[in-house]
C-alpha cells in the first residue's frame, strides 16, 4: 500500500483508532496483522520471504544469547547473515551477477551458452527489512540487545508497517521495548505526528511527484535531449529524490508517532551540509549509521593506518551504492561518494599541513561556498544514480559539458510541458520548488518541534495551507516512492 | 480525545476555507482567457466540446432504440445516420477514455427502461488498462447532471476528483471554454484522419483488473435489472495492432464469467479478416469513416440475422 493512496487514507485511521481502543494485549496482533495487510497490497506471496527471514533471525537471536561459546556465536551470526544476504542475492542481485557473468563469458568463450535469468519481481523494500533484521542479530551478537523471546513482537519489529518498505532502518534498542510498553492517546503527540505526515505528503505529492514527470522525460533516451534540458532535469532530480525519500520518512515517523512510537530521524536538511561528510550525517541517517556500525567500524573505521582508513571509507560507500540497486550506476554513485570523502580527508590534511588561509568555516561566504560545492558534488553523483545505464550517465555529462547554451532554457521548459501554451504549468512548478527550498529548513524544524510556534492561529493557517496545497497541487496516481525499489 | 476531535474539526474547516480561496483565486486569474487552475492542478479539462454537447443534447424523456456506451471506440464507431437507414434511433453516450466505472455511472443516471430498448457496450481489451483520470475529468466537467458528476467522483476513490468536482461548481454558470462542437451528430464524431504505417504501436497487453470487472458486473446487473437488452461489441482493429490471441482469450474468459448468466450476445469483430487493411482506420486504435460504414452495416446485419435486433420499417 502506498502512503499517497486513497487506500492508506482509510487504512491509517482505522488501524490507529482500533489500536487505541484495544487492550494492550491485543495491540501487537493488530499491528502485525495490519502490517501483513499493508505489505500484501503489493505482491502477496512475497510475505513468505519476510516470514523466512523473521523465523531465521528470531531463532538465531535466541541461540546467540544462550550460547557462551565464541565460535558457536560466530557460527549462528554467520548463519543469520548468510540467510539474509542469501535472500538479497537471489531476489536482488542474481540477475545482475548473471548478466555480468554472461557478458564476460561470451567475450571469452566462442560457444558459451548463456545462463538463464530468474523471471521474478523484486520484493518491495527488501533491502530495508533485511537490514533491519540483520541489525537485530548484530546487536544480540555484540551483547548490546537482549534476544526477543516473544515471536509476535519480534515479527512486528521487522514488519512494523510505517517503516517496513523504506525505513528508517531501526535498531532493536530503539524500537523493540516500545512494542512492550503501553501507548496512551496523547493529544500533543498525535497532533505532532499528523503534522509530520502532512508535511511529508506535501513533499512527496506536491514537489517530488510533480518534478518526476519532467525528470523521467529528460532521462529517457538522453541522447535526444539538449544539455540545458538535462542540466535542469538533474537539478529537478536532486530536489525530487530528497522530497520523495524524506517525505516518505516523515510520513513513516509521523504515523508511528501518532500511535506513540518514536522512530529515528532519517533526514536533517542534507542540502544545507557544508561537506560530504556532513551530508552523510544528514542524508538517510538510518542507513549511513547502519553501515558505520556494522561494516565501517568492524573494518577498523578510522583507528587504522591512514591508507586503510581511506580504503574503509571507499569500500563502505561502494557497498552502500550496491545496496541501493543491482546496477553499475549505483555502484559508481556510491564509489563517487567514497572518493569525495577520501578527497575530504586529503584536503583537511593539506589545509593543516600548509596552513592554507581562507578555510575558516566561520566565514559566511566560505560556508555558503562550501554548501554550494557540496550540493553540486552530490548533484554530480545523482546523475549516475538516476541514469538508466552508465552509458546514459556519460551521455548526459557529455551533453551538459559540451552543449550547454543559455538560450536553450525556454526550449527546454517547453520540452518539459510539451506545448508553449503550457509554459505556465512549469513556471508555476518552479515557483513552488523555489518557495519550498526557501521554507524547508524552517518548516522541517517546525514540524519536528525544534522551533515552536506559540500562536494557535498561525499554526492552524500554516497547516491548512499545506493541506489545501496537497489536494490542489498534488500529483496523485500510482506513483511509487523511489526507495521502494531498493 | 474531545479536544482532539474539536481541533480536528476546526482544522478541517480552516483547510476547506483556504482550499476554496486558493482554487477560486486560480480560477479567476486568467492568462490568455485560460484560468490558471488548468495550469496548476493535475488532470483538469475544459468544460465544453464533444462530451458537453452530447449530454446537453441527450433527451432523457425520449425513447431511443439503442444507446451506446464506451470510450472513443464507441463515440467514433457508431454512426446514427447508418442506424437511421435501418430504422433504429441511436444515441451515443461514449466519451473519451470512458472506462467501465464511468459507463456504469452514466448508465445509472441516464439510461432507464423508459428511455431505451437496447444498450450496446463497446468493449475492448485495453479498456481494462486505461488510465481513468482522462475520463473522470471529462465527465465530471461535462456531464449534464451534478448528481452523476458527484457519484462518479465518489466512486473513483481518486483524490484528484476533489479538485474536479469543486472546479465544476466554480464554472457552473460560465459558458464552455471549449467551444468546438463541430461534426457531432447525436454523440457520434467521426475520425477524419487516415492511418499511415508503421504508426505508433499500442500496448497490446491485457491484465485482469478485478475492480474494473466488479464494476462491469454491476453495469450488466443494472441494465439487466432495468429490463434492457444488452449487446457487447468490439470493433475491428488493423491486423498489425491486434492483441495476441492468448491475451485476448484471457479477456474473453473474464468477460464471459460475468455475462454468461445473462446470455448476452457479444460481437467480437476485433480480428475481422474483411477489415484488416489500414484503409479502414484513422489510427492504430480507431476506425475512420470508411471503417465505420463497413463495421456498422456488418454489425447491424449480424444482429438482425441472429434476431437480436428486430427489423424495423425505415
Amino acid at each position: 500500500m502506498l502512503f499517497n493512496s486513497f487506500d492508506f487514507i482509510l487504512f491509517f485511521p482505522v488501524v490507529t483508532i482500533l489500536f487505541f481502543l484495544l487492550p494492550q494485549r491485543f495491540r501487537w496482533p493488530l499491528l502485525l496483522t495490519a502490517s501483513c495487510f499493508f505489505y500484501m497490497y503489493f505482491i502477496p506471496v512475497y510475505i513468505l520471504i519476510l516470514f523466512f527471514t523473521i523465523i531465521i533471525d528470531y531463532i538465531a537471536g535466541i541461540y546467540l544469547e544462550d550460547t557462551h561459546d565464541a565460535k558457536r556465536k560466530k557460527l549462528y551470526l554467520a548463519f543469520s547473515i548468510v540467510a539474509n544476504v542469501g535472500v538479497l542475492a537471489v531476489f536482488k542481485y542474481y540477475n545482475f551477477f548473471l548478466d555480468n557473468l554472461n557478458a564476460a563469458s561470451m567475450a571469452s568463450f566462442e560457444h558459451f551458452l548463456p545462463l538463464r535469468y530468474l523471471s521474478i519481481a523484486l520484493p518491495i523494500g527488501l533491502s530495508f527489512h533485511t537490514f533491519q533484521a540483520m541489525s537485530y542479530t548484530f546487536e544480540v551478537y555484540y551483547g548490546r540487545q537482549k534476544a526477543e523471546r516473544h515471536f509476535g513482537i519480534y515479527a512486528l519489529y521487522v514488519m512494523f508497517y510505517p517503516q517496513l518498505v523504506a525505513g528508517p532502518i531501526e535498531r532493536p534498542q530503539n524500537i523493540l521495548h516500545q512494542f512492550h510498553e503501553k501507548q496512551y492517546f496523547d493529544y500533543a503527540r498525535v497532533r505532532d505526528g499528523l503534522s509530520m505526515m502532512l508535511w511529508g505528503l506535501f513533499k512527496k505529492v506536491v514537489i517530488a511527484d510533480n518534478l518526476a514527470g519532467y525528470v523521467n522525460l529528460a532521462y529517457h533516451n538522453p541522447e535526444d535531449k539538449t544539455g540545458m534540458t538535462l542540466l535542469l532535469a538533474s537539478y529537478f532530480f536532486a530536489i525530487q529524490i530528497y522530497c520523495d525519500f524524506s517525505g516518505y520518512s516523515d510520513i513513516a515517523v509521523g504515523a508511528a508517532k501518532v500511535m506513540g512510537f518514536n522512530l529515528m530521524e532519517n533526514f536533517r536538511y542534507p542540502y544545507g551540509a557544508s561537506s560530504i561528510r556532513e551530508f552523510w550525517s544528514r542524508w538517510h541517517i538510518s542507513l549511513s549509521t547502519w553501515f558505520r556500525d556494522y561494516l565501517y567500524i568492524p573494518l577498523g573505521g578510522n583507528r587504522v593506518a591512514k591508507w586503510r582508513w581511506m580504503f574503509n571509507l571507499f569500500f563502505v560507500f561502494m557497498v552502500s551504492g550496491f545496496w541501493h540497486g543491482a546496477n553499475w550506476t549505483y555502484i559508481i554513485w556510491g564509489t563517487l561518494h567514497g572518493f569525495y570523502l577520501v578527497c575530504g580527508i586529503l584536503k583537511d590534511d593539506m589545509v593543516e599541513r600548509f596552513k592554507i588561509p581562507f578555510t575558516e568555516k566561520k566565514s559566511i561566504l566560505i560556508k555558503a561556498f562550501n554548501v554550494l560545492l557540496t550540493f553540486h558534488l552530490a548533484l554530480f553523483a545523482w546523475v549516475f544514480f538516476r541514469a538508466e545505464t552508465v552509458d546514459d550517465a556519460f551521455a548526459i555529462f557529455g551533453k551538459i559539458f559540451s552543449q550547454l547554451h543559455i538560450k536553450d532554457v525556454t526550449n527546454s521548459l517547453v520540452f518539459f510541458v510539451g506545448n508553449p501554451n503550457y509554459l505556465g504549468k512549469i513556471v508555476f512548478h518552479l515557483l513552488l520548488v523555489l518557495s519550498f527550498i526557501a521554507i524547508d529548513p524552517f518548516l522541517d524544524q517546525i514540524v519536528k518541534q525544534k522551533i515552536k510556534i506559540e500562536s494557535t492561529v498561525t499554526k492552524l493557517i500554516l497547516y491548512s495551507v499545506i493541506l489545501a496545497s496537497v489536494i490542489l497541487f498534488g500529483f496523485f496516481g500510482e506513483v511509487q516512492f523511489i526507495y521502494f525499489q531498493f | 480525545m474531545k479536544v482532539f476531535l474539536k481541533k480536528l474539526l476546526l482544522f478541517a474547516f480552516s483547510a476547506f476555507a483556504i482550499y476554496i480561496l486558493l482554487l477560486g483565486t486560480l480560477y479567476f486569474i486568467r492568462i490568455g482567457n485560460v484560468p490558471m487552475i488548468f495550469r496548476t492542478t493535475q488532470g483538469n479539462v475544459f468544460k465544453g466540446g464533444l462530451t458537453y454537447k452530447k449530454f446537453q443534447d441527450f433527451d432523457k424523456n425520449k425513447k431511443y432504440d439503442i444507446i451506446v456506451l464506451g470510450s472513443s471506440h464507441a463515440y467514433r464507431g457508431y454512426d446514427p445516420q447508418i442506424f437511421d437507414s435501418y430504422g433504429y434511433d441511436i444515441y451515443n453516450l461514449g466519451s473519451s477514455a470512458q472506462g467501465i466505472l464511468a459507463s456504469y455511472i452514466i448508465a445509472r443516471h441516464f439510461i432507464k427502461k423508459e428511455n431505451c430498448n437496447t444498450v450496446i457496450i463497446d468493449l475492448y481489451d485495453r479498456i481494462f488498462k486505461i488510465n481513468s483520470i482522462e475520463s473522470l475529468s471529462d465527465i465530471t466537467q461535462n456531464v449534464s447532471s451534478d448528481k452523476a458528476a458527484l457519484d462518479l467522483c465518489l466512486h473513483s476513490k481518486d483524490l484528484r476528483a476533489i479538485n474536479m468536482i469543486t472546479l465544476r461548481m466554480f464554472n457552473k454558470m460560465d459558458p464552455p471554454l471549449n467551444k468546438d462542437t463541430s461534426d457531432i451528430d447525436r454523440g457520434f464524431q467521426a475520425s477524419k484522419s487516415q492511418l499511415i504505417l508503421p504508426g505508433v504501436p499500442k500496448d497490446v497487453d491485457y491484465v485482469t483488473n478485478e475492480k474494473t470487472l466488479a464494476y462491469f458486473a454491476k453495469l450488466i446487473h443494472y441494465l439487466h435489472h432495468e429490463g434492457l437488452q444488452v449487446i457487447l461489441a468490439e470493433h475491428p482493429l488493423p491486423a498489425v495492432y491486434t492483441i495476441p490471441d492468448f491475451k485476448h482469450e484471457a479477456f474473453i474468459r473474464d468477460i464471459r464469467k460475468i455475462t454468461d448468466q445473462y446470455q448476452i450476445p457479444w460481437y467480437d469483430l476485433m480480428k475481422d479478416s474483411t477489415m484488416s487493411g489500414i484503409q479502414y482506420y484513422a489510427d492504430e486504435n480507431h476506425l475512420n469513416y470508411r471503417g465505420v460504414i463497413k463495421y456498422n452495416h456488418k454489425l447491424i446485419g449480424l444482429m438482425q440475422q441472429e434476431g437480436i435486433l428486430k427489423k424495423k420499417n425505415k
